[in-house]
């Protein structure tokens, strides 16, 4: 195949090539008498559209224009560059993620009063429709709100000394999915020694606590801790 | 054949477009109108000018959700023109209104053999030289040598592969190559 290829006659013309250039060339010398040095005048509203801009402009305002020009540069950008930044606004989540779970940690601390309402009891095997009394000391979890029983699943993770025990019944109530069993890892130390992996399953645990107590989290790490605070409030008055 | 290195301000004149930016639609204007009008005028429209102007209002119409740098702009900008030059020349066609055309004095000449015959074929020749082609060929070589398009480009803006753009060129430029032969030996 030819690089004229798509011509049945055209496999003949190869030849010509390198005439070609010279013929193109001196051709767009003369061509280019048809263009003006200047530009030539606009219609009337095309100057306006360029004096005045686009009206979609004026309607998107320059927040939106700002984010169009950031989206440009990072579009500009290489591959490299935006696995860098990426990279980076990952490490600046987990660190706020982080920095979430040391603010709300307090809160859960074993000095807290409500840390002496019992914990919730361990996963009890169905019972059979032959021994209904198995289910007896749920009514004392029923008489406790919807609140009352977001706010205890808040706490469970870190509330108890040895959380370690309780992040299965978390991982399993509280739709604590992958996350809540290094969850356990993270809160059961509840001291520096949390690492990356804490802070990541901090903030999935707080994300249940926010979402449970007022339910205007937007966002994993945000809405866990102001919901872990809008809690203790609670839990003080 | 491909036009100079991009401006650094190239990025920002896409986008600031994109938006509505005055700045960036006076810039584009400035870059590509006179390019714009000389193509029309090459393809035989006569009120070349008042057509670049509807070219660019549609370009600024679309232009929010245009993607690419200033060379996609480029071929953009022509491809309009190349539309707008196609439904100006069919209404011209239905209506059959014709204009003589009064072409400027090129100051820019080389010392090229071929290139001093064809300017001695004189300006006022030039439009009637490119009447000698077929209207593709037409099109590709204004649209290579006018709208500093690539090949691909080319094909783009007229909807043919690469491959019959390069012929149509090829061809054009034999044809042109003839009537440089034949001012030569004059």
């Amino acid at each position: 195949v030819t690089g004229y290829g798509d011509h049945e006659d055209v496999p003949s013309l190869r030849r010509d090539v390198p005439a070609d250039d010279a013929v193109l060339s001196a051709a767009g010398t003369v061509l280019r008498a048809l263009v003006q040095d200047a530009p030539p005048p606009p219609s009337a509203a095309l100057a306006r559209v360029i004096a005045a801009g686009l009206p979609s402009a004026d309607g998107r305002g320059r927040v939106t224009a700002w984010a169009a020009r950031t989206a440009g540069k990072v579009a500009g950008l290489g591959a490299a560059a935006k696995l860098l930044l990426a990279a980076g606004v990952a490490v600046a989540g987990v660190g706020g993620a982080t920095t979430a779970v040391e603010l709300s940690h307090p809160a859960h601390s074993p000095s807290h009063p409500r840390i002496d309402t019992p914990p919730r009891a361990r996963p009890q095997p169905t019972p059979t429709p032959a021994a209904p009394a198995a289910r007896v000391p749920r009514p004392t979890t029923s008489a406790v709100t919807s609140r009352q029983r977001s706010e205890d699943g808040e706490r469970h993770p870190s509330g108890r000394p040895g959380t370690d025990d309780g992040r299965q019944v978390d991982g399993g109530r509280h739709g604590g999915d992958t996350s809540s069993s290094v969850s356990g890892d993270g809160g059961s130390s509840g001291d520096s020694v949390a690492g990356d992996t804490s802070s990541t399953d901090s903030g999935g645990s707080h994300h249940n606590g926010g979402g449970s107590s007022d339910g205007s989290g937007s966002g994993p790490d945000g809405g866990g801790s102001g919901g872990s605070g809008s809690g203790s409030e609670r839990g003080d008055g | 054949m491909g036009s100079a290195g991009a401006d650094p301000r190239d990025s920002d004149l896409v986008v600031g477009a994109r938006v509505g930016q005055p700045w960036a639609l006076t810039e584009i204007w400035t870059r590509h109108s006179a390019a714009v009008a000389g193509h029309l005028r090459g393809r035989g429209v006569t009120d070349a000018d008042d057509v670049t102007s509807d070219v660019f209002l549609a370009v600024f119409e679309r232009i929010g959700g245009f993607h690419g740098d200033d060379e996609d702009l480029r071929a953009f900008v022509f491809t309009v023109a190349h539309h707008r030059a196609v439904d100006h020349l069919r209404r011209r066609a239905r209506r059959g209104v014709a204009a003589p055309y009064d072409a400027q004095a090129d100051p820019r000449t080389t010392a090229s053999a071929e290139t001093e015959a064809l300017v001695r074929l004189g300006d006022a020749r030039v439009r009637e030289l490119l009447m000698t082609l077929s209207p593709d060929q037409r099109d590709v070589i204004l649209l290579r040598v006018l709208g500093d398009l690539t090949l691909e480009q080319t094909a783009l803006v007229v909807g043919k592969r690469v491959g019959a753009v390069k012929a149509l060129q090829h061809r054009a430029l034999a044809a042109l190559r003839r009537v440089v032969d034949q001012a030569v030996s004059l």
